[in-house]
C-alpha cells in the first residue's frame, strides 16, 4: 500500500497527551482520571458522614442522601477502582513483560475515552432537576426502572453505568491481547513477575465478568425508556441480580489483584529478596480467579431464589487461596532486610486491614450469619476493609512503588508516611464502629436514624475517622503535587527493583527498552545482581 | 417453651464458633507482621542483600492442607445449622398465595400465617384466615402482633423489593413483587420491641423510615387480642406510635 502521507499538522501538548496511543499515555490518562473521580466520590462520603454522624436530618436531605451513596458506589467502582486496576496494567504490564507496545492501542485510547464520557453522564444528573442516579450503586430492579425511579438522572446513570464497563472491557481486552502476543521473547508466563500475573488474572475476570453488567444495563435502558417490560413478572427482579452480580462480585477481585500484585512487589523490592513461593502464588492467583467467577450468589442468600449450600461452599473456600497471599508476603519478609519506606508501610497497611475484611468476609459467606448481617452496617464495614484497607492501601504502595518510573521523581518520604499514618488510623475508627452498629440491626443506606437507638456515638466515630481519612489523602495530594514539581530525581533505578521496568529510564521511553536484559526467572534484574555476586 | 425454629439461637451458636477463630487468626497475623517488620528491619548503614531463600514448598503445602481443614470445619459448621433448623419455606408464585404447597411433614407445624405485604414505604400484615390486618398510617409505623411459638410468614411486595428484617431475630428475607417468600420465625418470649422490625433492602425515598414494632403475647393473650381485634376497623388497635416508635 502506497499513498500519500500529509505531514500531521502540529499538536500542542495536551492534544497530542490525550490522542496519544502509547500505553504509558492512555495509562497515565486513565490512572489520573480515576483518581479525580476518586476525589470526588471521597468527598461524597465525608457529605454523608457528615449526615450521619448524629440522628436526625442536619445536612442534606433523605433525596440528597440516596443521591450521595448512588453516586459515591457507582464513582468508586465504575469510575475509580476499576479504571485505575486497569490503569496499572496498561502502565506496567508491557514495560514488565518487555513489550515496546501494546496490542490494540487505540482501543485502549478509546476505553479511556469512554470513561471520560461515563462521568461526565454519571456526574452531569446532579444539575438536573430530579438530581442524579439514586437507586444504588447495584440499581436492583424494579427500584432502578422507569417507575421505581423516574428522571433522566437514573437514564444518564444507566448509560454511564455502559460507558464505563465498555471502557473496562476494552482496555482489559488490550493488556490480555498483550500479555498473550507480545511478550519479549524469553519472557515465558511463568517468568511474568507477580504483578503481571496478578494483573493477568484480573483482565481475564474484567473479559468474562464485565459484558454481564452491559447486557444487565443495556436491558434495564430499554426497560427504561421503551414500552418493553424486560424484567417484569416473578422471575425478572431475580434474573437481574443474577445478571448484575455475575459482574458484581468479580469486580471486587478485578479492583483487587492488582493491587495485591502491586504489594508482592513492594515487599519484595523493600525486602530485597525475591518473591517468596512463586509458583503458589501463581496457582493460587488462578484458582482465586475461578472461584470469584463462581460465588456471586452469596450476595442474594436472603432472596430465598437460589441455592444458598453452593454459594457458602465456594465463598468459604476462598479463604484457601487467599491464605497462600499472605504465606508469601509473610515468607518475603523472612529473614530479610527491610526498607521500611513509604510503599512498603502501605503494603503492610494492606496486609493488616485487608485481613479484617477477609476475616468477615467468611462470616458473610455463612448463609445463616448473613440472614442477619445482609444489607447492614456489618457488611459496609466489610467491604470497606476489602475495598480500602485493601485496594486503596495497595494502590498506594503501588503509587509510593511506581511515581519515581512514571515521573522520574521520588515521592516524599516524610509527607508519605505522614500520610500513612493518618490513614491507618482514619481507616480504624471509620469502620470499625460499623461491625457493632451494622451487628445492631443498623440497616444500610438509611439517611437517618432515631435517636432512642443509642447509635449516636459510634457513628459521631466513625465520622471522625472519615475526616482523618480526608486529612491523610490532602497530605498525599501535596507530596504529589510537590514532588512532580520539585522532587528529587530518581534514576533509572531507584529501590534496586527486581522486574524488567527498572531496567530502563525513568520515565521510559516510547518504545519502553533501548536495550532488554536477558530474562531467565520472573525477577531478571535479581538474577543479574547474584551473577555479579558470583563474579 | 421450645421452637422448632429459634434464628437468634441459631445466628448466636454459630457466630460464636466463627469469631473465636477470626480474631485468633488476626492476632496470630498481626503479631507476625509486627515480629517480621521488627526483627527483619534493615539495620542503619547496612546495604548488603539478605540470603535469598524463596521458597518452602513442603511448608507451604502443609499451610494449605490446614487452611483447607479450617474452611471445610466452617462450612460443616454452617450446614449442619442450615440442616437443623430451617427457616425457609419453598416459594410460590403470586397466584398462588393462601395455598402453601410445602410438604406439611418437612415444615414446622406453626399456629397462623402472616401475610406480608411491603409497599412504599410501609407494611401490611394480614392474619391468614383471621379477618385481621394491621396496616402503619401516614405517621405511625404498624405493629405485628405475634404469639409466642412458631409463626409462618408470607412475604410480598407491590412495587419495588423490601426485606422483612427483624434484628433481635437475626433474621430477613427479602419481599419481591409478583412472588412470595415464605418463612417461619420462632418467637421465644413475650414482650414489645419498639420500631424494631425494618426494611432492609433500599426501597427510595423514605427507606430510613420504613420500620414496624414487633409485639409478642403470650398464647392466651393473643386470642383475645384477635377476639377484640376482630370485626373491627383495619386501624383501630394499631397503638398509637410515630416513625420513630415514640408514644404519641
Amino acid at each position: 500500500m502506497s499513498t500519500a502521507v500529509r505531514p500531521a499538522p502540529p499538536r500542542t501538548r495536551l492534544v497530542a497527551l490525550l490522542t496519544s496511543t502509547d500505553h504509558k499515555h492512555v495509562g497515565l490518562l486513565t490512572g489520573a482520571t480515576a483518581l479525580i473521580f476518586f476525589a470526588l466520590g471521597g468527598l461524597l462520603a465525608v457529605l454523608m458522614r457528615t449526615e450521619l454522624a448524629q440522628s436526625g436530618l442536619q445536612v442534606v436531605s433523605d433525596e440528597a442522601y440516596n443521591q450521595l451513596f448512588t453516586i459515591h458506589g457507582s464513582t468508586m467502582f465504575y469510575l475509580f477502582a476499576s479504571p485505575i486496576a486497569m490503569a496499572f496494567a496498561l502502565y506496567l504490564v508491557p514495560l514488565q513483560i518487555g513489550a515496546s507496545q501494546i496490542i490494540w492501542p487505540r482501543l485502549a485510547l478509546l476505553g479511556f475515552w469512554l470513561l471520560l464520557g461515563a462521568g461526565v453522564f454519571m456526574y452531569s444528573g446532579f444539575l438536573l432537576q430530579g438530581g442524579a442516579g439514586k437507586a444504588g450503586w447495584f440499581a436492583f430492579d424494579p427500584l432502578s426502572d422507569d417507575v421505581g425511579t423516574p428522571g433522566t438522572g437514573q437514564d444518564l446513570w444507566t448509560l454511564a453505568v455502559i460507558l464505563a464497563a465498555l471502557s473496562g472491557i476494552l482496555q482489559a481486552a488490550c493488556v490480555l491481547a498483550t500479555i498473550v502476543r507480545r511478550r519479549a521473547p524469553t519472557m515465558t508466563m511463568l517468568r511474568m513477575p507477580v504483578f503481571s500475573w496478578s494483573a493477568l488474572v484480573s483482565v481475564l475476570m474484567v473479559v468474562t465478568s464485565y459484558p454481564a453488567l452491559v447486557l444487565a444495563m443495556t436491558l434495564l435502558y430499554v426497560d427504561r425508556t421503551t414500552s418493553a417490560a424486560v424484567y417484569d413478572g416473578a422471575m425478572g427482579p431475580i434474573v437481574y441480580q443474577h445478571l448484575f452480580w455475575f459482574f458484581g462480585h468479580p469486580v471486587v477481585y478485578v479492583v483487587f489483584f492488582p493491587f495485591l500484585g502491586a504489594v508482592a512487589e513492594a515487599i519484595a523490592t523493600n525486602s530485597r529478596k525475591r518473591f517468596f513461593g512463586y509458583p503458589f502464588m501463581v496457582a493460587s492467583l488462578l484458582i482465586f480467579a475461578a472461584l470469584s467467577m463462581a460465588v456471586w450468589g452469596h450476595h442474594m442468600f436472603t432472596t430465598s431464589a437460589i441455592e444458598n449450600r453452593y454459594f457458602a461452599l465456594t465463598t468459604t473456600a476462598i479463604l484457601v487461596v487467599a491464605g497462600i497471599e499472605y504465606f508469601d508476603c509473610m515468607g518475603t519478609m523472612w529473614r530479610a532486610k527491610i526498607r521500611m519506606r513509604s510503599s512498603m508501610l502501605f503494603a503492610l497497611g494492606f496486609l493488616a486491614l485487608f485481613l479484617i475484611g477477609g476475616l468477615t468476609g467468611i462470616f458473610v459467606a455463612s448463609p445463616p450469619l448473613d440472614y442477619h448481617v445482609h444489607d447492614t452496617y456489618f457488611v459496609v464495614g466489610h467491604f470497606h476493609y476489602t475495598l480500602f484497607g485493601g485496594t486503596v492501601f495497595g494502590m498506594f504502595a503501588g503509587i509510593y512503588h511506581w511515581f519515581p518510573k512514571v515521573t522520574g521523581r521520588l515521592l516524599d518520604e516524610r509527607l508519605g508516611k505522614l500520610h500513612f499514618w493518618l490513614m491507618v488510623p482514619g481507616t480504624l475508627l471509620t469502620f470499625i464502629p460499623m461491625f457493632v452498629l451494622g451487628h445492631d440491626g443498623m440497616t444500610r443506606r438509611i439517611s437517618n436514624y432515631a435517636a432512642d437507638r443509642g447509635w449516636d456515638g459510634l457513628n459521631t466515630l466513625s465520622t471522625i475517622g472519615s475526616y482523618v481519612i480526608a486529612a491523610s489523602l490532602l497530605v498525599f495530594l501535596v507530596n504529589l503535587l510537590r514532588s512532580l514539581r520539585s522532587g528529587t530525581v530518581a534514576g533509572d533505578d531507584p529501590w534496586d527493583g527486581h522486574s524488567l521496568e527498572w531496567a530502563t529510564s525513568s520515565p521510559p521511553p516510547q518504545h519502553n527498552f533501548d536495550e532488554l536484559p536477558p530474562v531467565r526467572s520472573y525477577a531478571p534484574l535479581m538474577d543479574l545482581r547474584e551473577e555479579r555476586w558470583r563474579s | 417453651m421450645s421452637l422448632a425454629v429459634d434464628t437468634a439461637r441459631q445466628y448466636e451458636d454459630l457466630f460464636d464458633l466463627y469469631w473465636p477463630i477470626a480474631v485468633g487468626v488476626m492476632a496470630v497475623i498481626w503479631l507476625g507482621l509486627l515480629v517480621l517488620a521488627v526483627r527483619y528491619r534493615r539495620r542503619e548503614g547496612d546495604e548488603t542483600w539478605p540470603e535469598q531463600t524463596h521458597e518452602r514448598p513442603r511448608a507451604e503445602a502443609a499451610y494449605v492442607a490446614l487452611l483447607a481443614i479450617i474452611a471445610a470445619v466452617l462450612v460443616f459448621f454452617t450446614f449442619t445449622t442450615m440442616g437443623s433448623l430451617t427457616a425457609d419455606l419453598p416459594a410460590e408464585s403470586a397466584s398462588g398465595a393462601g395455598q402453601p404447597d410445602a410438604d406439611p411433614s418437612e415444615t414446622p407445624a406453626a399456629a397462623i400465617t402472616v401475610d406480608v405485604v411491603a409497599a412504599r414505604w410501609n407494611w401490611r400484615f394480614r392474619y391468614r384466615g383471621l379477618g385481621i390486618e394491621q396496616v402503619g398510617g401516614g405517621r405511625s409505623i404498624p405493629t405485628l402482633v405475634v404469639p409466642v411459638g412458631d409463626v409462618r410468614f408470607s412475604a410480598t411486595s407491590l412495587d419495588v423489593i423490601h426485606s422483612f428484617f427483624i434484628p433481635y431475630l437475626r433474621f430477613k428475607r427479602d419481599a419481591f413483587p409478583e412472588r412470595r417468600t415464605n418463612f417461619t420465625l420462632g418467637f421465644r418470649k413475650p414482650g414489645f420491641h419498639e420500631a424494631e422490625g425494618r426494611c432492609a433492602e433500599f426501597c427510595g425515598l423514605r427507606h430510613a423510615y420504613m420500620n414496624f414494632h414487633v409485639w409478642v403475647l403470650e398464647r392466651d393473650a393473643f386470642r383475645r387480642w384477635v377476639r377484640a381485634r376482630q370485626g373491627r376497623a383495619p386501624q383501630e388497635l394499631t397503638p398509637a406510635l410515630d416513625r420513630d416508635g415514640r408514644r404519641r
